[in-house]
């Protein structure tokens, strides 16, 4: 079997069946075959018009109906009287023709009508040359005419159109509300569209200078260096702080023992007797006064 | 912007307290720091006004006699005990250690209160031992002139 859908016999595919298509009628010159031709044509157009429309019946109640086979059946046996009616036509046709080719082939021999209908073939061959030549023109006329036409045509329909207003008139947010974006976004590949893209030329394209002297522009850089170094400088200066008060309170203590002095009843002695343990020992090493 | 909040419970409970015996030295021995630079400084401009007038061949450093080194030393100590304490409380020193020098009624120190107490602690270094020895973390100096020096982290 011939792959090649395009070429007679070969497979054509439709709605998921292959259907092995033929030439069934050869190609007959003369009136015989114009009629041959256009009933082949009437009958498919015929054929597809009915198989849509049992389709269609069929949809509107699947397994319902009870006619539904005899209703499936309807398009084919339609085909198939049509094509019955075309070799009767086809036949009916091929004797007529027949018999004039006949009947002009037997006044030729005639003497006398002979030539008559000789002059007339030759006069008949003359007005057919020069009209198949005029013909041959004007179409050509014709098509430059509406290759010329056609743009004009296009360009003044633009002119005329009001495109603000037609995009007014569309319903942009009924059709928005009815878009999932989600959906959307979660059918996009963004892998796909990562490993198509060019970092390297992007950045190249890219001028990275005004972009960083804007950021630049917009960030305080000296009051965070200013504001973080004086946290950690503040910071340091508590602990220093925090550790001179501590040797304080032992001096203290040490020069009470020595002196035998006893400050547990005053204030200040509570305050520098809380357990010497101190809280800015943090487990994690860090500050915490 | 204001300033952090103390975070240690124990130094947040002593400020306005009298400050001890070490951080009191600690701050004096910045301030004498700040006071030995300044008398570096001002050898290093006096000896650059003697090349400018023409008492010296080149720059050098000013080589004044021992006398007039330890008058200028006090001169400068006190100087920088003076100017501190009479207007913020705090020299460099007692800033940096969180201290400041009050009047016992805890109001900051008129300039001549700051002077005379500044050209003691000048005059007597030693006399800050008797910081640890009173008890109360008061100097002879504070007893004299009704002063205090505290805990002030100024938060």
């Amino acid at each position: 079997m011939n792959e090649n859908p395009s070429e007679p016999g070969g497979p054509i595919e439709t709605t998921g069946a292959f259907v092995k298509w033929e030439e069934t009628i050869d190609e007959v010159p003369g009136i015989t075959g114009f009629i041959a031709r256009a009933s082949r044509l009437g009958l498919g157009v015929a054929g597809l018009a009915l198989t849509t429309t049992v389709d269609a019946i069929d949809r509107l109640g699947p397994g319902q109906s009870p006619g539904g086979s005899t209703l499936r059946r309807l398009p084919s046996a339609a085909l198939g009287i049509g094509l019955a009616a075309q070799e009767k036509i086809l036949g009916i046709s091929a004797q007529v023709e027949s018999s004039a080719g006949f009947a002009v082939s037997a006044a030729r021999s005639l003497p006398l009508v002979g030539n008559v209908v000789a002059a007339g073939d030759r006069t008949l061959e003359r007005w057919s040359i020069r009209g198949a030549e005029e013909q041959a023109g004007n179409e050509a006329l014709l098509s430059a005419f509406i290759a010329r036409l056609a743009p004009e045509i296009a360009i003044a329909m633009m002119e005329r159109l009001d495109i603000n207003a037609i995009l007014e008139s569309l319903p942009i947010d009924s059709v928005l509300e009815r878009v999932d974006v989600d959906a959307l976004i979660g059918r996009v590949n963004v892998e796909n569209i990562l490993e198509r893209v060019d970092i390297d030329a992007l950045m190249t394209r890219l001028d990275i200078g005004p972009v960083a002297q804007r950021v630049l522009d917009t960030v305080d850089i000296g009051a965070i260096v200013r504001e973080s170094t004086g946290s950690v400088t503040g910071d340091v200066v508590d602990v220093a702080r925090v550790q001179t008060m501590q040797l304080d309170s032992i001096v203290e203590r040490i020069i009470d023992t020595l002196l035998l002095r006893n400050r547990r009843g005053s204030e200040r002695g509570r305050a520098h007797l809380t357990p010497e343990v101190p809280s800015d020992e943090a487990p994690d090493g860090r500050d915490t006064q | 912007m204001s300033p952090p909040a103390i975070r240690n419970d124990r130094a947040r409970a002593l400020q306005g307290e009298k400050a001890g015996i070490v951080s009191r030295s600690l701050a004096d021995l910045i301030d004498l720091g700040v006071a030995e630079a300044a008398f570096v400084g001002l050898l290093i401009f006096v000896g650059i006004l003697r090349f400018v007038l023409g008492l010296e061949r080149s720059i050098v450093l000013w080589q004044p006699s021992a006398s007039v080194v330890l008058v200028l030393q006090l001169v400068l100590l006190t100087s920088v005990f003076t100017i501190g304490w009479a207007g913020a409380g705090r020299t460099l020193g007692k800033g940096i250690l969180g201290l400041r020098v009050l009047s016992a009624s805890g109001e900051a120190l008129t300039f001549p209160r700051a002077l005379i107490r500044a050209s003691l602690c000048a005059l007597i270094p030693g006399i800050l031992v008797f910081v640890a020895l009173s008890g109360k973390n008061r100097g002879i100096h504070d007893i004299l002139l009704r002063t205090q020096v505290t805990y002030d982290w100024g938060r």
